[in-house]
């Protein structure tokens, strides 16, 4: 009796999930198709990129660097435009002032003006902090600007395009961006300031880079997103915007940590150089630095992360220990142009240093040899004129190249706007390329 | 003892014990694996493997991206099987142009239960990016369509192709993330479109046809042929509206009825003062007319043009053969050109 008392509830058992076995993907596809419309509808195109609104009223996001001239125009004075037309989802046509725009986060703030009585659908931004790795997150944006002006739908309506996937990495230090969210939702050039969203339809992050090989400007399945408390904490002051339409991230200067935690994982002050903000409240050398603003700092990379995500001239709290005794040290940020890749801080750039956008490898590191061309920046002085990824170089101004210091150093001895010219060999050919300079930037070397 | 397995069940089914949350986990995760495995097993069911035997091809005047020394991708072809998909029981297979572009020998077409059949090609459009296979059989299996009235942006797709050995089947999952593409001819999709699967069949949960992947070119896959997670589906009730005139063998160039001047945008080019040429087709207006990579479009018969989406709306308010007159900035010149205005081959 029993045994088929069994049989028959574990038969019944095994009906239940069988009859729901399309449940969970329909449930996850039924979420998806939601967000995708909301989200849709708060959308905004710009052209060459995205954005969305973040309130009724019109304020409007996307990336600094959709509205700025490209990074390698840096030093190069390109007023860029304060209005811009941009494209709402009803083929609408609208103007978006620019408020304030954060070269460093890549996060621009603007406005469009509502009718009376209009309202734009928006999207409320979540707690990027409370996220998790593996969630399911939406990328929506106008990849390769399709569906953008000039590619309507057949019904008038410009459609984004959506992509699903999740958070493949949190608070990543990636280059100008000091604490970012790692996807592999499909995000390509034109995604650009678009919202990575939740499945709540919240907004985690704005899309903003991707990473990228063998030139190839399309998704590897690594891109990432400027997160949305970051945000937050930049909106009051870009609201009010900020200092000639700029606003600057925050760094602690004069203070060094060691690049790695120690065997405990806590991370510890190398030096405080005297006469700066952190020393005058009170930190010291062989202090450890547990926490900035309740957050914990488990490398020098993330203590600056997390500081580069307040602007400048706000306080935030360090949690140090010093004898085993806790304590909390407020500190006021100062004013940064650019992150530096290593997390240490930044240095004053050299003076007015010519560039070619290019990057020379010796084929031995630091030993004499041939010297190659291993990446030549797009639209950079180099890719302009006609340098190309394999080249090698043979001679600087007439020079002949031992190493890569010698084209190295010859190029940042002359001045943005002067020419050199290098000789290159290529595919059994040799010639001359004259490269006009522009001006090295402080994340190059 | 024999009670236990009735007291996991009542567990089961009462979802009460901590061990029976395990469990109900566990029959989700499989519930969500087996919605996609029927679908894939559905989709597989009409999704064959084309070997095709070719003289010459004809796909090396693909598109240069500038800086791209190692050329494009598109300007080879695999030389393995491709997908293909039963479209009518009676032997009418669709797959894509592409795969079955150049000068052939022969086509032969593996069914799904191994069967080996010659096939003829008989009509294709470019633009498109379809063409039209017959087999001598009946009697094979089809799906049912997806209404394009039901599809929604975030509905779950697999596309599926036919391995490289032509027996097991690839599945890529994804969401189709827009409707409308083409004129509406098409869906996107980020599920990655590549050289293996573009000609097999999209299908959604319920393992109906919702199309035909195609269209893996420079827009979807970059120009070294890495998919980017945006591609494109031809709507089934598309490929229907196009039959009657493949079975007659009909091989057009376009179909799109877009005017188009052959360039491609720098979509990332902020500058305001005009819409950046990134790459010149081949063939194209464009090209005929000496249009260079690097140039700067400012005006097109007197509308200024400051961006991209600018020139597109312009190309947009004029018709196929009209000639346009253009003004471009190249370098610090600023050039006037004229040429007449070609059909859009990618529709």
């Amino acid at each position: 009796m029993n045994r088929i008392w069994a049989a028959l509830i574990l038969a019944a058992a095994a009906a239940t999930p069988a009859g729901a076995q399309d449940d969970p993907v329909k449930a996850l596809q039924k979420r998806v198709q939601e967000v995708s419309r909301k989200v849709s509808s708060a959308f905004v195109f710009f052209p060459g990129g995205s954005g969305v609104f973040i309130s009724e009223d019109g304020w409007c996001l996307t990336n600094h660097h959709v509205i700025a001239p490209p990074p390698v125009m840096r030093g190069v004075e390109i007023p860029a435009p304060t209005s811009y037309t941009v494209t709402l989802q009803d083929a609408k046509r609208r103007q978006a002032e620019l408020t304030c725009s954060d070269a460093v986060g890549d996060i621009a703030l603007l406005k469009l003006e509502p009718a009376a009585g209009e309202k734009f659908p928006f999207l409320a931004l979540a707690d990027s902090d409370k996220c998790e790795v593996g969630q399911y997150v939406l990328a929506i944006g106008a990849p390769f600007s399709i569906g953008a002006q000039g590619d309507p739908a057949p019904d008038g309506r410009h459609y984004p395009s959506v992509s699903l996937g999740i958070i493949s990495a949190l608070h990543r230090y990636q280059a100008q961006y000091g604490d970012c969210i790692q996807t592999d939702a499909a995000v390509n050039p034109g995604n650009s300031g678009g919202p990575l969203v939740d499945l709540d339809g919240r907004l985690v992050g704005i899309n903003g880079r991707i990473l990228t090989r063998y030139m190839n400007r399309t998704n590897s399945g690594v891109g990432f997103a400027i997160p949305s408390n970051q945000i937050r904490n930049f909106l009051p002051k870009m609201k009010e915007g900020g200092a000639n339409r700029r606003i600057f991230h925050g760094s602690v200067s004069g203070v060094e940590l060691y690049e790695f935690a120690d065997e405990r994982g806590e991370v510890l002050v190398r030096d405080v150089t005297a006469n700066t903000p952190a020393a005058d409240r009170g930190l010291r050398r062989g202090d450890t630095l547990l926490e900035v603003n309740g957050q914990k700092v488990f490398n020098r990379r993330r203590f600056f992360g997390i500081v580069s995500t307040w602007p400048a001239d706000t306080e935030v709290t360090l949690k140090v220990r010093r004898e085993e005794k806790t304590f909390d040290i407020k500190v006021p940020l100062e004013a940064v142009e650019e992150l530096s890749i290593t997390g240490a801080p930044v240095k004053p750039p050299p003076k007015a240093k010519g560039s070619t956008g290019a990057t020379f490898e010796d084929e031995k590191p630091g030993s004499d040899g041939p010297v190659t061309v291993t990446f030549v920046t797009p639209l950079s002085p180099a890719d302009t004129a006609g340098l190309m990824t394999g080249d090698v170089v043979t001679q600087v101004d007439g020079q002949n190249v031992k190493n890569r210091k010698t084209i190295v150093d010859r190029i940042q001895s002359r001045k943005p706007g002067d020419t050199v010219t290098l000789r290159v060999q290529r595919e059994g050919e040799e010639f001359d390329l004259k490269v006009k300079l522009g001006q090295l930037s402080r994340t190059e070397e | 003892m024999r009670l236990a397995p009735a007291f996991l069940a009542l567990a089961l089914l009462l979802r009460g014990a901590s061990a029976a949350s395990a469990q109900s986990d566990e029959a989700t995760l499989r519930a969500f694996e087996g919605a996609y495995s029927r679908a894939i097993e559905k989709a597989a069911a009409v999704t064959v493997s084309i070997t095709v035997d070719r003289k010459a091809d004809t796909a090396s005047r693909a598109p240069r991206v500038p800086g791209n020394f190692l050329g494009s991708a598109f300007a080879t072809r695999p030389e393995a099987p491709v997908t293909g998909l039963i479209y009518e029981a009676d032997g009418w297979i669709v797959t894509s142009y592409f795969n079955i572009q150049g000068d052939l020998r022969g086509v032969e077409v593996t069914l799904p239960d191994g069967a080996i059949h010659p096939a003829k090609v008989m009509g294709w459009n470019v633009g498109a990016d379809i063409a039209l296979l017959k087999i001598e059989a009946t009697g094979l299996a089809t799906l049912p369509a997806a209404d394009p009235g039901d599809l929604r942006t975030g509905d779950v797709v697999v596309a599926v192709g036919r391995g490289p050995d032509g027996r097991g089947v690839t599945a890529n999952q994804g969401i189709l993330s827009a409707p409308g593409r083409h004129s509406g001819r098409s869906v996107q999709v980020d599920a990655r479109l590549n050289y293996g699967n573009t000609g097999g069949p999209l299908v959604n949960l319920d393992g109906r046809l919702v199309g035909l992947c195609n269209k893996v070119n420079i827009v979807s896959a970059g120009d070294r042929g890495q998919n980017s997670g945006v591609g494109f589906v031809m709507l089934s009730s598309k490929i229907a509206e196009m039959l009657p005139s493949l079975k007659k063998g009909d091989r057009n160039q376009g179909g799109g009825g877009r005017p188009f001047l052959g360039v491609m945008g720098d979509v990332e080019y902020t500058g305001g003062d005009g819409a950046r040429l990134r790459t010149i087709l081949p063939g194209g207006s464009a090209e005929k007319a000496g249009l260079q990579s690097g140039d700067v479009i400012q005006q097109l018969n007197g509308d200024k043009i400051t961006n991209f989406d600018d020139l597109r709306g312009a190309i947009l308010k004029h018709k196929i053969g009209e000639t346009v007159k253009l003004k471009v900035k190249r370098a610090d010149e600023v050039l006037d050109f004229e040429m007449p205005l070609g059909e859009n081959p990618s529709e």
